[in-house]
């Protein structure tokens, strides 16, 4: 049974997704329990990933180049903990509320597992299905509550994400061409010796993925769907929109830069000064928009736009330092945005505003929730016993070892804007006293009493992980060193 | 509905011969051009045209919407379990575990045969479900 252990990680939650679909009463204990499976599948693989081992799993038998085969590697498992970890926490965080009907939990459930297949698989074609698959379980999940302005928002991002993805599809189209497989390790093989003979198409498909990848991880210039789509989300559903969909983009894009064009051409097309480029311009944009937001959740979608370009600063940066501070920079934001997401949830129902002005008094009222949002905005602006602090001190560390000092100045001067934006919420959060807005009618005195101890621990246990991973970076650092290697050296520490 | 006569026994004449040919593409999905998803469509498209022909109220007598959406979870949920009866045999996931037969008899895809079917149910419930839903949206769907 232990060789099948990633596929019934991906199948696990599948499988719970449609048994949710047919039973009433257990969908909330079936919906955790397939994810708490899927996390212990995981922990029985993490001493063979993290001592540099990795395991491959050919589907039906069929090894590529022709078949499809699942890995988990040092990479893909560091993902798909971020992936699992904070898929348990959305579904507890949503138990409470009473109006996420079966379809919910099919849909997030759908979600977390087409996000692990889009992790394991190394059949770039079965990673675009599946990156389709997450991306239509998420547009539905943004418009579930089913009000204009999420139908809109959803809408929006339906529109670009089929955008992204097609000319994701375009590009595997011509490596398909080129290569003649759609095996990753396979396409990487074979396209050294096709980057000599055809060196546009080359650089095109790199281009087109590039491009497709980048709407989905909204930097810059195409991230007009972003601050829409995770502001007018249900709480949980942004939480897993910010900390863990975009990640996979990210993922994407790490994968296919590292494994199917492999770090030499990356150089040699000089797709590094691409990245870090966008990355500063998404970089200044997101904190410069975040500033002058008065909408809560819009403040912390634009923040996500910032936090991504320092991730894709330090993939730009592309040395060691670079690519650990990245990838520890994702873990840190996908547990601080998460933590921010779950508090403005409860924030947003207590107060029955989503405006910033109407938070004033919270802070007293809730001291504990109000705690951990301060925990997290710290982490958020990098200030140093919060985990922020040290993956921006890696990527600092980075761009000075590799010569970019102006990067260094860029990062502290986006850092002061973040510091400017989280701390007008923090001062509003202990201003004058609470103006009860009004309770929505559906929200009776039980349903919040039950909903308190669901909605909170969640935010307890990511705020407790911002300190841990501040305190200790080493356990973080821990985690993302198995990738590191992988990606540079294609060895093993 | 202002269906004429002719529409209405036509439509019932044909439906049969439809459904007989979605059969016929389902289940020769790994000989012939066709498959699960085809055959699915096709046997979908009988219950859409005798809903269009005769009265939704009347079909849905027949076809059942509890009925179809139970289907279309039974049908995803049988693929899943083949996929797993690999394993449980010795195999890896959703692996050829029956005898393959001479090439070109119906029997000689292995497993193929069986995936078309639990595929051809859910698609031809999906669609049935789909329609109905545009039809008479009802707000759960």
């Amino acid at each position: 049974m232990s060789i099948h252990i990633p596929i019934l990680i991906i199948i696990s939650p599948l499988l719970a997704a449609f048994l949710v679909l047919l039973s009433r009463k257990y969908k909330i204990i079936l919906a955790t329990a397939s994810i708490i499976t899927s996390i212990v599948f995981v922990s029985t693989l993490s001493s063979r990933i993290l001592s540099g081992d990795k395991v491959i799993y050919h589907l039906g038998g069929w090894r590529g180049p022709l078949g499809i085969s699942l890995v988990v590697d040092g990479l893909s498992f560091f993902f798909s903990l971020i992936v699992l970890g904070l898929g348990l926490l959305v579904i507890i965080y949503s138990i409470p509320e009473r109006r996420y009907g079966r379809t919910y939990y099919f849909l997030l459930l759908v979600s977390l597992s087409s996000m692990i297949g889009v992790i394991y698989t190394t059949d770039i074609f079965n990673m675009y299905i599946f990156y389709e698959l997450l991306s239509l379980a998420v547009y539905l999940l943004i418009a579930y509550p089913k009000t204009g302005v999420t139908l809109r928002a959803s809408f929006n991002y339906l529109i670009m994400g089929g955008v992204g993805l097609s000319f994701f599809l375009l590009g595997v189209g011509f490596l398909y061409a080129m290569t003649g497989t759609l095996d990753m390790f396979h396409i990487a093989g074979r396209l050294s010796a096709a980057f000599d003979s055809s060196m546009q198409m080359v650089i095109m498909s790199f281009a087109l993925i590039a491009t497709g990848m980048g709407i989905k991880i909204a930097v810059f210039p195409l991230h007009g769907w972003l601050p829409d789509a995770h502001s007018m989300a249900p709480s949980p559903v942004s939480a897993l929109l910010s900390g863990i969909t975009v990640k996979i983009g990210i993922y994407c894009l790490i994968r296919v830069i590292y494994t199917v064009f492999s770090a030499e051409i990356f150089l040699l097309i000089n797709s590094h000064n691409i990245l870090m480029v966008l990355g500063v311009v998404s970089l200044l944009f997101g904190a410069s928009m975040a500033l002058v937001q008065k909408d809560l959740k819009r403040l912390l979608a634009y923040s996500t736009i910032n936090q991504l370009g320092i991730v894709l600063i330090g993939l730009g940066i592309g040395t060691e330092l670079g690519l650990t501070g990245a990838l520890f920079h994702v873990l840190n934001h996908a547990i601080m945005k998460s933590a921010l997401f779950f508090c403005a949830g409860i924030m947003i129902t207590e107060t029955g505003t989503r405006e910033v002005k109407g938070l004033s008094g919270f802070g007293r009222q809730q001291p504990a929730i109000t705690f951990a949002f301060i925990v997290a905005s710290l982490g958020m602006i990098g200030i140093p016993p919060i985990n922020g602090f040290a993956s921006k001190w890696l990527i600092c560390l980075a761009a000075v070892e590799a010569g970019y000092t102006f990067l260094v100045v860029i990062i502290l001067t986006a850092s002061a804007i973040a510091a400017a934006y989280y701390f007008r919420v923090i001062q509003v959060l202990f201003g004058g006293s609470l103006k009860q807005g009004p309770m929505p009618a559906h929200e009776g005195e039980q349903v919040i009493n039950r909903g308190n101890l669901f909605r909170s621990w969640p935010i307890y246990i990511l705020a407790a992980g911002c300190l841990l991973l501040g305190l200790l970076p080493t356990l973080g650092i821990s985690l993302v060193k198995p990738a590191v290697s992988l990606l540079l050296f294609h060895v093993v520490p | 509905m202002g269906s004429s006569k002719i529409i209405k026994t036509i439509a019932q004449k044909l439906f049969p011969f439809i459904v007989l040919f979605g059969f016929y593409l389902i289940s020769h999905g790994h000989l012939s051009p066709g498959g699960g998803f085809q055959g699915g469509v096709v046997l979908g498209t009988a219950i859409i045209l005798l809903a269009l022909s005769h009265s939704i109220e009347q079909t849905e007598k027949k076809f059942r919407s509890r009925w179809l959406n139970m289907l279309e979870k039974l049908g995803i949920l049988t693929l899943i379990f083949l996929g797993f009866l690999g394993i449980l045999l010795g195999y890896s996931f959703l692996s050829n575990f029956l005898p393959l037969g001479k090439p070109g008899q119906i029997a000689s895809g292995g497993l193929m045969l069986l995936f078309n079917i639990a595929i051809g149910i859910k698609v031809a419930a999906g669609v049935s479900v789909i329609f109905y839903a545009l039809v008479r949206y009802r707000g759960e769907i």
